[in-house]
């Protein structure tokens, strides 16, 4: 076998640069690398282009030796009779070819062959030999073969593709190919081309001063560039014009154009593009581009409630704001995304706005259909450091509980996400959602078999709920029912138990919603968080049918969501994976009635009206004006304000009195182990009676017809029949005292059967797990902070050595409003 | 034979009208009703002893050859014999009040041409030659057991214990002589 080893050199020809391969007989010696360099240089002389081979043959040269060039040798045939040659690829430039010159300078090892210069045949799909010595090819000496291809033939070659040549010999048993250098000569005007052309603006106004791109580029050198649009005339009609241009260089260039966008063209498409030229005298240009061009708007306002120019209203009455705004300005107008906000005013022009809180002076929107405003959201990123995944939440307006389901914990914290304790629920697997009615957690899992648990604040367990198999991952509570939602994968499945008797009530199917997961019961409707379709928050009647639907600003996986029952209009959003730590997160909102109302983007010619209802709770005899301002996020579309409407405040009904009442349920009757008199029956006196029991610490009170206070049932409950919070007190006229002197009695209260101690040292009933004695000093025993909100509490006395003892006291219960 | 008293507690349930109360204030009467109680619970020094709160206790003893002879110890019939540390009886209130215990024997104990003696006190060494005290209010006096109740413990609360040893002392009281007589445990509120 032979070998060769090819030497790399670097020759000047002429005012030619390039690089050839010299070789010369010699024993193969592998190198490291090898490479066969297509490309194109350019020479001193106008569009004529080398194409130079640069190869480092240094590899046994048997068939393919560079797979990314495809070059070819075959010069070592060995004891084979194949004929030796060598192929190189060539890759040219894009352009238009005026000639394409080959040439290669090589030679044989055997005595009598003939050399081939062969160029691949696009035509006949095969190599066709364009030149030979016959057999004049000798191992003597080297021997130079060339072609030129012009004319027609050239048609055969595609701009930046590639061309073949094939220096072989023939005739030789024995030969092998010594190639000095195969060369291509490309005689070529350079082509023109463009990317990336477009706008700096998604949306052009008359006056703005819109920049107009593109990258172009060339296989030449780029020379310059013209600009052309339509946007030309005095009523930008005049058609296509030239109106700038500039210098290139290089083979790459940005072409930025600025341009002022003329009024006369508001309403009108212009057109435009780019037109770019190279030495070569080649001249391209982009694809015409165009953009519609937008003039601001002019909003045009009316009101149209309250219909007449000076309105009464009783007090606490309702009326209702209707305005219009219509975007005005003819074609081509554009007033942006348009809002309006409802304002009043004592004196002179309204400038404040009405506001949205309940009881809210002089005015309050009390309905303008509920929305959520992303500007109330906040988050809070630190909810625990522990995974607290929120899987579920609950809120009773002073603190609220997550659901770890990782964590196996009901985490307690105040509203403001400070941590208070937690509840170990390390027993129940798969743990989802949880809701509080006042006095009990209700947590749901869809472990097997699922089940719902209840405990006290305090953590201490109060009983369970058994469910079929499932996806159980909501609940909710309106204090009289129990809203378990197990989700089908479209459907919300909602079964309904009764609070007090844990019996179902109905089943019912929230459909429509995708996955749900975060369920709540608020302001008379079932709210449900869908986990994976847009973060879309639906709501419900509580018979099922569907109320419509908000879309929240979230990004996040939403597993939980709870209205809070005291701040109207707020409710939180627990989510999971807020982190890479996998930590959970709760969004606070706003949501209610919104003032500030949006009518979206406008258009010419588009209207728009807005509502409001709005409580008048000013004092009776004043009068005020109210407007409503529209506003544009656009910058330079103007405000504009309604006209103003006088609103007179008269007579009518008084507001509602402060109300502190409460009432008193005493298990009574044949009550004993249930609590189901809802009609209250304060009057019934309760009785300790120890008759048969010498002493007795945590004796239960009783009602005197007999009913019992139970571990589940609590002596009294307290609701709130007011329309404020109230705190309640308990106190009695006096302390009972034994007839032996020796003896005690202390009468103790507490939230829950499990809050009896043996010695009570809280001041006030604030937490399950504390109890406090009740003497002639009022405490505090219970705190409802809204209407219907219940309390229970029981009731024990500790009775020592009083044998002989029959003393009745007065116990007073008393409300305030906290 | 121990026995217990106690009063008869009648309960009175006050019934009020049923209603509803809307208010910001509302009272409820809260009746306290304790009766008394006056039990006891006592002891004896036996095998697998428990309390005894009604009927009839174990069988004591007073065994000895010699009829003329002081300060036989009782003894528990099979059981133990009251020593220095453990007396006879252990009273302990389960009362809700105060309480006295007084014994007294159904008839006194007799034998042929000799006299017998029981006494009781508060402690070993309580015995003495001559008992005159009328009840046991100290440790260092002794009381004769006769047929007229003398009071023997007062527990002033629940769970107060008193521990009352007893003797009996026999004079030219003839060999063979076996007589057996009752004793009554009784409480009454102190």
């Amino acid at each position: 076998m032979d070998f060769k080893r090819l030497t790399f050199v670097v020759l000047f020809f002429s005012s030619i640069l390039a690089y050839l391969v010299f070789a010369s007989t010699s024993t193969l010696v592998p190198a490291p690398s090898q490479h066969i360099v297509t490309s194109g240089a350019f020479t001193t002389d106008t569009n004529t282009h080398v194409i130079s081979t640069q190869a480092e043959v240094t590899t046994t040269c048997y068939g393919q030796i560079n797979a990314s060039d495809d070059s070819v040798c075959l010069e070592d045939e060995g004891s084979a009779t194949k004929d030796a040659y060598f192929l190189v690829n060539f890759t040219l430039p894009s352009g238009t070819y005026q000639s394409v010159y080959v040439t290669a300078e090589f030679r044989t090892t055997a005595a009598n062959d003939a050399c081939h210069l062969g160029l691949w045949n696009f035509t006949s799909g095969a190599f066709v030999d364009v030149n030979t010595t016959g057999a004049g090819c000798s191992s003597a000496s080297d021997t130079t073969l060339n072609f030129n291809v012009t004319n027609a033939a050239l048609g055969n070659f595609v701009s930046g593709g590639i061309i073949r040549v094939l220096p072989h010999l023939s005739g030789g048993s024995a030969d092998d190919i010594n190639v000095d250098f195969v060369r291509a000569i490309v005689n070529f005007n350079g082509s023109v081309w463009f990317n990336s052309t477009q706008t700096n603006t998604t949306k052009v106004y008359i006056g703005n001063n819109v920049s107009h791109l593109t990258n172009v580029s060339t296989s030449g050198t780029l020379a310059g560039y013209n600009f052309e649009w339509n946007a030309t005339g005095a009523s930008c009609d005049s058609g296509f014009q030239n109106v700038t241009n500039g210098t290139l260089s290089g083979t790459n260039a940005l072409v930025n154009v600025t341009q002022i966008i003329p009024t006369a063209c508001a309403g009108r498409v212009v057109g435009w593009r780019i037109y770019a030229n190279n030495t070569d005298g080649v001249t391209n240009s982009t694809a015409l581009q165009s953009y519609q061009v937008y003039k601001l708007g002019f909003l045009n306002v009316s009101v149209i409630l309250p219909a007449s120019q000076s309105t009464n209203v009783s007090q606490n009455g309702t009326f209702n704001i209707t305005a219009r705004v219509f975007c005005d300005g003819g074609a081509g107008t554009d007033c942006g995304s348009v809002s309006g906000l409802a304002r009043y005013n004592d004196t002179g022009e309204p400038n404040v706005a009405i506001n949205t809180t309940l009881g809210g002076l002089p005015f309050y929107v009390s309905s303008s259909g509920y929305s959520v405003d992303p500007s109330f959201l906040t988050s809070w990123h630190s909810v625990s450091t522990q995974g607290a995944d929120a899987e579920g939440i609950t809120v009773n307006g002073t603190h609220l509980w997550l659901v770890n389901e990782t964590q196996k914990t009901i985490r307690k914290y105040l509203l403001n996400t400070s941590f208070v304790d937690f509840i170990n629920i390390t027993n129940y697997t798969s743990p989802n959602g949880v809701t509080q009615n006042g006095s009990l957690l209700f947590l749901v899992g869809d472990s097997v078999p699922p089940f719902v648990h209840k405990f006290y604040f305090n953590g201490t367990y109060a009983g369970n709920i058994s469910l079929p198999s499932g996806a159980w991952w909501g609940i909710a509570n309106n204090r009289t029912h129990l809203y378990v939602a197990k989700d089908s994968g479209s459907n919300y499945n909602l079964t309904i138990f009764d609070i007090k008797t844990d019996s179902v009530v109905r089943s019912m199917i929230l459909s429509g919603i995708g996955t749900g997961r975060g369920i709540d019961i608020y302001d008379d409707f079932i709210w449900v968080m869908n986990a994976d379709v847009g973060y879309i928050l639906f709501r419900f009647l509580l018979n099922g049918t569907a109320e419509g639907n908000f879309t929240l600003n979230m990004t996040k996986d939403v597993e939980s969501i709870a209205f809070d029952p005291i701040s109207l209009g707020t409710f939180y959003a627990g989510d999971t994976g807020f982190d890479t730590n996998s930590r959970g997160s709760i969004d606070k909102y706003m949501f209610g009635a919104n003032n500030l109302q949006s009518c979206g983007s406008m258009e010419n010619s588009q209207t728009c009206e807005l509502n409001w209802t709005v409580n008048a709770t000013g004092a009776q005899g004043t009068g005020w004006n109210i407007d409503v301002s529209f506003n544009s996020t656009l910058a330079g579309v103007s405000q504009n304000d309604t006209a103003n409407r006088q609103v007179n405040i008269s007579g009518g009904a008084p507001p509602p009195p402060t109300s502190v009442a409460f009432t008193l349920f005493i298990p009574a009757g044949n009550e004993t182990g249930t609590l189901s008199n809802t009609t209250g029956n304060a009057s019934v006196g309760i009785i300790f009676n120890l008759t048969g029991m010498p002493n007795a610490l945590k004796a239960n009170a009783s009602s005197v017809d007999g009913s019992q206070q139970t571990s589940s049932v609590a002596i009294f409950r307290f609701r709130n029949d007011g329309n404020v919070a109230i705190n309640i007190t308990l106190a009695l006229d006096a302390v009972p005292t034994c007839a032996n002197p020796v003896g005690t009695i202390v009468t103790k209260a507490g939230w829950s059967d499990a809050s009896w101690e043996s010695s009570c040292t809280a001041e006030n009933l604030t937490v399950t797990g504390a109890c406090v004695n009740i003497t002639t000093t009022p405490r505090r025993i219970a705190n409802l902070t809204a209407n219907g909100y219940t309390r229970d509490v029981w009731l024990w006395a500790d009775i020592q050595n009083c044998g002989g003892t029959d003393t009745t006291k007065t116990l007073t219960h008393n409300s305030t409003q906290s | 034979m121990a026995g217990r008293v106690g009063p008869i507690i009648v309960l009175v349930l006050f019934l009020f009208t049923l209603g509803t109360v809307f208010a910001d204030t509302v009272t409820t009467s809260v009746r306290y009703l304790i009766p008394s109680s006056i039990g006891f619970t006592i002891f004896l020094p036996a095998n697998n002893a428990t309390g005894v709160t009604s009927g009839s206790t174990q069988q004591i003893l007073f065994n000895t050859t010699n009829g003329s002879t002081t300060k036989i110890n009782a003894t528990t019939v099979g059981g133990f014999m009251q020593n220095e540390t453990v007396a006879i009886f252990r009273y302990r209130s389960d009362a809700n009040v105060a309480i006295n215990i007084t014994l007294a024997l159904d008839t006194v104990p007799t034998c042929s041409g000799g006299t017998i003696v029981t006494k009781a006190g508060w402690n070993y060494t309580s015995w003495e030659g001559n008992c005159t005290a009328a009840n046991l209010t100290a440790a260092g006096a002794c009381v004769n057991i006769t047929a007229t109740s003398v009071r023997v413990a007062n527990l002033s609360t629940n769970g107060y214990t008193r521990d009352v040893w007893l003797w009996a002392d026999y004079s030219s009281c003839p060999g063979n002589t076996d007589v057996t007589k009752t004793l009554t445990h009784t409480s009454l509120a102190g």
